[in-house]
């Protein structure tokens, strides 16, 4: 087999820019994807917390998590508005929840908690969302500032993603960071 | 795109990595998503040879991260020990995707310095410490060099990377038995 450049011999593969017919999303257009994405976390964690399901020990380990999910609503829908677009950053219905859930392929579980489990499970799956929906748009993205505030925002997701792991899977470090480098998921 | 949990085990994944090295672990990563390794392979950007210097340094950070790996690994308890393992792993793979770029830069990768000024940490918990302040280096350097390199893949890949050593930071934190995350936004300085 032979192999080029970064992809195949890191797995890091560098994506061609947009065809010259494609043109490319603004910034505004980039950050308004990852603005949606925060919201349904702040509504994922504001449920899982009020449906009961959670130990009272794992909720106070993860209780600060839903202030950073704040935070970043508030950073992203700040640097749109800069930007002079559209920043929504009130809560999300439950319907707007659930339709944002199957957008991402996500089965709707929001009224289906019943365990411990159940709760911990959504959470990583809308973390993984949450991760690949700030690394999206670094690589497109034309502004340093903006650049930054998604990779912060990425890096912190990840460690939600991996302390959330660690707290299903209690010492099984290979479940909490399965791999070299964090996509996220689409 | 890679899905963390696009497998079923990592565990395994893990061991498959772990045989196979830095090249293998790159094939695995990128064979499990739904962005096929040939469309990575054949979509590939130039990297600008201005970069080299910056990814140079980056890589420094990483052999310095591998040497600390290394040699601090048996001395974490045994509960911790497991993932420095893994973490070293995760350095290691680091390493090599700097390397390539930097030979796709025209550049030459800097190779690991004879020895590492890594103090003389007694306890566990100053090995922690340790690990912990050169993780939060390399957050550092990875969040000054997002914005420099060129193309965007890159600065997708350096976010890629910079994303997996917050999480060795946050597990190394709550060993340390301080907050896991402690902000909103990673900043190196936590």
């Amino acid at each position: 087999m032979t192999l080029t450049l970064t992809g195949a011999a890191t797995g890091l593969g560098l994506a061609a820019p947009a065809s010259a017919d494609t043109p490319a999303p603004s910034d505004a257009e980039l950050l308004s994807k990852t603005l949606e994405v925060e919201r349904l976390m702040v509504f994922a964690y504001e449920r899982v917390f009020a449906s009961g399901v959670l130990s009272p020990g794992v909720q106070h380990a993860i209780t600060p998590y839903l202030g950073h999910e704040r935070a970043h609503v508030s950073a992203v829908a700040g640097a749109l508005a800069r930007l002079g677009a559209a920043a929504p950053s009130g809560p999300l219905s439950l319907e707007e929840a659930s339709a944002a859930l199957n957008q991402h392929h996500l089965s709707d579980r929001f009224t289906d908690l019943h365990t411990e489990h159940d709760g911990l499970k959504l959470l990583i799956d809308i973390e993984s969302v949450a991760e690949g929906a700030s690394y999206t748009p670094i690589k497109d993205l034309r502004r340093p500032e903006l650049i930054q505030l998604c990779a912060r925002i990425m890096a912190c997701e990840a460690q939600h993603w991996t302390m959330l792991s660690g707290l299903s899977n209690p010492g099984e470090y290979v479940k909490a960071i399965p791999w070299p480098y964090v996509y996220g998921s689409e | 795109m890679v899905r963390e949990d696009c497998e079923g085990e990592p565990s395994s994944r893990r061991g498959l990595l772990r045989a196979g090295g830095v090249a293998l672990a790159g094939i695995a990563a990128a064979g499990c998503g739904s962005k096929s390794l040939k469309a990575q392979v054949n979509n590939s950007a130039p990297l600008l040879s201005t970069d080299v210097d910056l990814l140079n340094q980056l890589l420094d950070l990483e052999h310095k991260a591998i040497a600390a790996y290394t040699a601090a690994t048996p001395l974490l308890p045994s509960a911790v020990s497991q993932a420095g393992a893994l973490f070293l792993n995760d350095e290691l793979a680091h390493a090599g995707a700097l390397a390539v770029w930097i030979e796709a830069a025209d550049g030459i990768p800097l190779d690991p310095a004879p020895s590492y000024d890594l103090g003389h940490p007694r306890t566990s918990q100053e090995v922690l410490a340790l690990l912990h302040e050169i993780e939060n280096a390399q957050l550092t350097a990875y969040l000054n060099a997002i914005t420099r390199l060129e193309p965007g893949s890159v600065k997708s890949s350096i976010a890629a990377i910079l994303a997996n050593d917050a999480q060795h930071v946050a597990v190394v934190r709550a060993a340390l038995h301080q907050p896991a995350v402690p902000s909103p936004f990673v900043t190196g300085r936590d």
